[in-house]
């Protein structure tokens, strides 16, 4: 039954997938197909319904229109700019300091607006043309702009690891968001390395001084925009509100800070709104139809039958890890985050639990993965948008991110085998 | 289309307005609780709930703008009377679901919970689920009109790949 | 029964769904019922666990038996009051004097009626496990009194009579996920809940509440329900062994669950926990609005006044 069902489930999916119809409808293709052995074709077309109204029906799911809302109001609300500012002073005067402001941008900028597109757009859009007119080679610039990208998805807020902690069966939230520092700031800081090895080699110019008084008015002008952080973040951890409300008093900030610097337009209001109602009926309805995929594969005991077959093949951790991040990888080449998460998490997770990972650990671990699978060919959303801002083809910029993809797996392996990477902070906040 | 566009501001407006109210009855959650120390016994279902209602509208309009995520590869090499044909029978499958599964399925829970009310403002059941036959209705219209614009048209009109749905925001990466 | 799966042999294979983990006393009940059946029918019914939670959540689970993707499931009797308003009264505070009141009722031929009030919306009750009493719980100041709740952030289920039951006796009711509940007590979101003891141990709430306070302000048992289509298709002989046999698991859970929360309150104990009995009279006065409303209700009227009668005899 396992091994008919699997296989059934599994070859509707990929020839659905491979044809172009879109994931979410592969995904409830491919659950209903093995359904319909299971039951009987009321009973398939009932169950499969109710689970994709069902699988919605969660409170902490409602952050992430919210944060995708902030997100598109912070884009929009001249908080960028102010951003840049202060990575360009924290950058300092490393070769190539145009290159790690860019780093520091998307760090800074993806923290806040939680989307690895929104920052290579924003923050590589101005660094670009800058990082042209001092001399810099236009694929070094998109390749820097395009690995340090996805920050922001690790750095919390994060709306991926809300979705991972609903998926894992309600793994703190608190915990995952704070988990993610480290080995976030760890990624910006392995493409910093690499950006000034390769700025160091080729000679890119190192940025002025800046004055004290310089520096401060830059840091004044920021602090409005740091604040949000600390009042979200600040207030899920002590306790002011949930997830999903610090999600909602996000929206609220970004756009009392937006109407204040006279950035915002009511006109654009409608826009944003509708913006935010398409990402995510495109999420929910991949989470609404992965919760039939799950039903199936509790019915026919598919996760069971992968767990089992990986821990018969080793009874090493440490290469049933490895095997899962090879296997994470080749999917984030071509899936998405959202999907890819939705269906391997009720798949690894038993088997990580059977020898004692932390919940927060693998989601970490996983997350950080799929990121990777963001800046790949031949599919990833922010390789396209960094390759559009910085005017280069994928085949020209693939190369000169080689060196950065190194950098990445590096880090991936140290978050994979140290657990205190991602755990001691929730640990040390008591979470 | 001006059928299309009537259908398309709709629902946009429906589901623009509902996600405003969202903002302001989280925000109010949290006042209740720590301004006026008498928490909202109400707000956490209103917003669960409009969440379902706002996902499955924003579905249903977001396959009338080809939003949602696919892998484009194959279509992209075949010649355009293929793409024409692959683009019709991705509609039908598309359509095929809607009706099976939100239409028919989703009728028989509206009726199944009609009678059973939910915890905290007893609204019955079925006026959440009624959001699956509403949209799979929306999205058999959308598809039956991508499907004449394939055939007779010969506009092929596919899913997008990552770029276009995440563009410029979200969590999509 | 379309769930149910007949062999030629003429073995019937029914599908158990419940929320609770596979070490949870009520799974080790509804796997005595499982193998009471198998016994008693000879080998002729088999009954297959889901535990939890993997075919969906109470409210998922109770549709899923209504059409027959389940055959049985056993779910709280407070997720079956929105299918049938009157399961609503066990969710009345005090409707219980004490424990020997709620056995001497939930082995009686009142709940008899209140199994069949689901015949037409597609299942039945079979029988009930004893899912403990509810009492309160908090991060630091004790409830000895009504007047003690009073400004107090207390998680309810999101249900009606909860909410109520919390703003009769003075305190803000939160209703909130039992899954929030655990964070939501340690960042202080809330000051206490209200839940059996193993809430303490099983969701570690006794790691940030400290203070447990017997009120026993409800006793909501779980029921075990069945689709009414394939229990009707049963023969005689099914259908009796079945009855006996949900009968026998119930007896033995009383067993199972008196010694799952002995343990529960030691191992509470040795965390700091500290247990107290507070007179429950000015509780039972709080409330008194809501007992009121019941015996009105027309859902509820009749069987109010027979659960109640049923204490007066002793
Ligand atoms: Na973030
Ligand atoms: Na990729």
């Amino acid at each position: 039954m396992t091994l008919t069902a699997g296989l059934l489930l599994l070859s509707v999916f990929f020839v659905l997938l491979v044809i172009g119809v879109p994931i979410a409808i592969s995904i409830a293709g491919a659950s209903i197909a093995t359904m319909l052995i299971l039951f009987p074709f009321d009973v398939a077309v009932f169950t499969s319904a109710q689970k994709m109204v069902t699988g919605l029906d969660s409170f902490a799911l409602l952050a992430v229109p919210f944060f995708v809302l902030s997100g598109i109001i912070m884009n929009n609300g001249g908080i960028a700019i102010r951003l840049i500012n202060l990575a360009k002073l924290l950058a300092g005067r490393l070769p190539g300091s145009l290159a790690h402001t860019n780093v520091m941008g998307n760090m800074l900028f993806g923290s806040i607006s939680g989307s690895s597109v929104a920052s290579a757009a924003a923050i590589g859009g101005v660094m670009s043309p800058l990082q042209e007119k001092e001399g810099y080679d236009r694929t070094y610039s998109a390749a820097v702009n395009i690995a340090s990208a996805p920050t922001g998805l690790l750095i919390p807020p994060s709306g991926l690891l809300i979705i991972y902690s609903l998926v894992s069966g309600g793994t703190s939230v608190a915990a995952l968001f704070i988990a993610g520092y480290i080995p976030g700031i760890l990624w910006g800081l392995a493409t910093m390395a690499v950006a000034y090895f390769i700025a160091k080699r080729k000679n890119y110019p190192v940025a002025r001084k800046v004055t004290f008084s310089q520096g401060f008015k830059v840091f004044l002008d920021a602090v409005p925009s740091l604040l949000l952080i600390v009042i979200v973040l600040g207030g899920i951890i002590a306790g002011v509100f949930t997830a999903t409300e610090g999600a909602a008093i996000a929206v609220a900030y970004s756009f009392i800070l937006s109407v204040i610097y006279r950035t915002f337009s009511f006109k654009l209001l409608p826009k944003m709104l509708l913006e935010t109602v398409e990402v995510t009926a495109v999420i929910m309805l991949l989470i609404g139809t992965s919760s039939m995929l799950s039903l199936v594969m509790s019915f026919t005991g598919i996760p069971e039958a992968i767990s089992a077959g990986l821990l018969g093949l080793t009874d090493s951790p440490i290469i049933i890890l490895l095997i899962m991040n090879i296997i994470l990888l080749i999917i984030g080449t071509f899936m998405d985050i959202t999907p890819a998460v939705l269906i391997f998490t009720p798949i690894f997770l038993p088997v990580v639990s059977a020898f004692g990972m932390d919940p927060v650990h693998f989601g970490i671990m996983m997350a950080f993965n799929l990121c990777i699978g963001n800046i790949t060919p031949p599919v990833g959303s922010a390789l396209f948008v960094g390759c559009s801002v910085g005017k280069v083809k994928v085949e020209q910029v693939f190369k000169p991110l080689l060196p950065f993809y190194g950098a990445i797996i590096l880090v991936l392996l140290a978050v994979t085998f140290i657990p205190a990477l991602s755990l001691s902070l929730p640990k040390l906040f008591g979470l | 289309m001006k059928v299309r566009k009537t259908v398309d501001q709709t629902i946009a407006f429906v589901t623009c307005t509902m996600l405003a109210f969202m903002v302001l009855t989280a925000v109010w959650q949290v006042f209740t609780r720590y301004v006026l120390n008498s928490p909202s016994t109400v707000s956490e279902e209103i917003l669960r709930y409009s969440l379902i209602w706002v996902s499955m509208l924003g579905a249903s309009y977001a396959f009338g703008k080809k939003k949602h995520i696919a892998i484009e590869l194959l279509a992209e090499k075949l010649p355009k009377n293929k793409a024409l044909a692959l683009s019709i029978m991705i509609e039908t499958l598309i359509l095929l679901f809607a009706m099976l599964v939100m239409v028919i399925g989703g009728s028989r829970i509206v009726a199944l919970t009609m009678a059973q009310s939910s915890a905290s403002l007893g609204l019955p059941m079925g006026y959440i689920y009624l959001s699956l036959p509403v949209s799979g209705v929306l999205i058999i219209g959308y598809s039956l009109m991508t499907i004449y614009e394939a055939a007779f048209k010969k506009k092929t009109n596919l899913y997008a790949d990552h770029l276009d749905t995440a563009s410029n925001s979200g969590i999509e990466g | 029964g379309c769930g149910s799966k007949a062999s030629g042999s003429g073995v019937i294979t029914m599908r158990l769904a419940h929320n609770q983990s596979e070490t949870h006393p009520v799974h080790k009940s509804l796997a005595e019922f499982a193998r009471l059946t198998e016994e008693k029918t000879g080998g002729e019914v088999k009954i297959q666990l889901y535990p939890n939670g993997q075919l969906g959540s109470e409210r998922e689970v109770i549709e899923l038996t209504q059409t027959g993707a389940v055959d049985v499931a056993k779910v709280s009797a407070s997720a079956l009051e929105s299918f049938s308003e009157v399961y609503s009264l066990f969710s009345l505070p005090y409707l219980f004097d004490d424990r020997d009141h709620y056995y001497k009722v939930m082995n009686s031929s009142i709940v008899d009626g209140i199994y069949e009030s689901t015949k037409d919306i597609g299942f039945r009750g079979v029988t009930f496990y004893d899912g403990g009493s509810r009492n309160f719980y908090t991060k630091k100041q004790v409830i000895m009194h009504p007047d003690d709740l009073k400004g107090m952030k207390i998680r309810v289920q999101p249900s009606a009579t909860a909410i109520k039951m919390i703003e009769l006796m003075g305190g803000s009711p939160t209703p909130m996920s039992f899954g929030e509940v655990y964070t939501a007590l340690q960042q202080g979101v809330i000051d206490g809940s209200e839940n059996n003891e193993t809430a303490l141990t099983d969701n570690n709430h006794g790691e940030v509440a400290k203070e447990y306070s017997y009120s026993e302000h409800a006793m909501v048992p779980d029921i075990l329900i069945m689709n009414q289509a394939i229990w009707e298709e049963l023969s005689e002989e099914h259908k009796k062994a079945i009855s006996a046999a949900a009968k026998e698991s119930s007896a033995f859970h009383k067993i199972v669950w008196e010694k799952s929360i002995a343990k529960a309150i030691k191992d509470s104990k040795e965390n700091g926990v500290t247990f107290s009995n507070p007179d429950k009279e000015p509780f039972q006065k709080a409330v008194e609005p809501l007992h009121k409303e019941f015996a009105k209700k027309q859902s509820t009227a009749e069987y109010y006044k027979r659960i109640r009668e049923a204490s007066e005899g002793e």
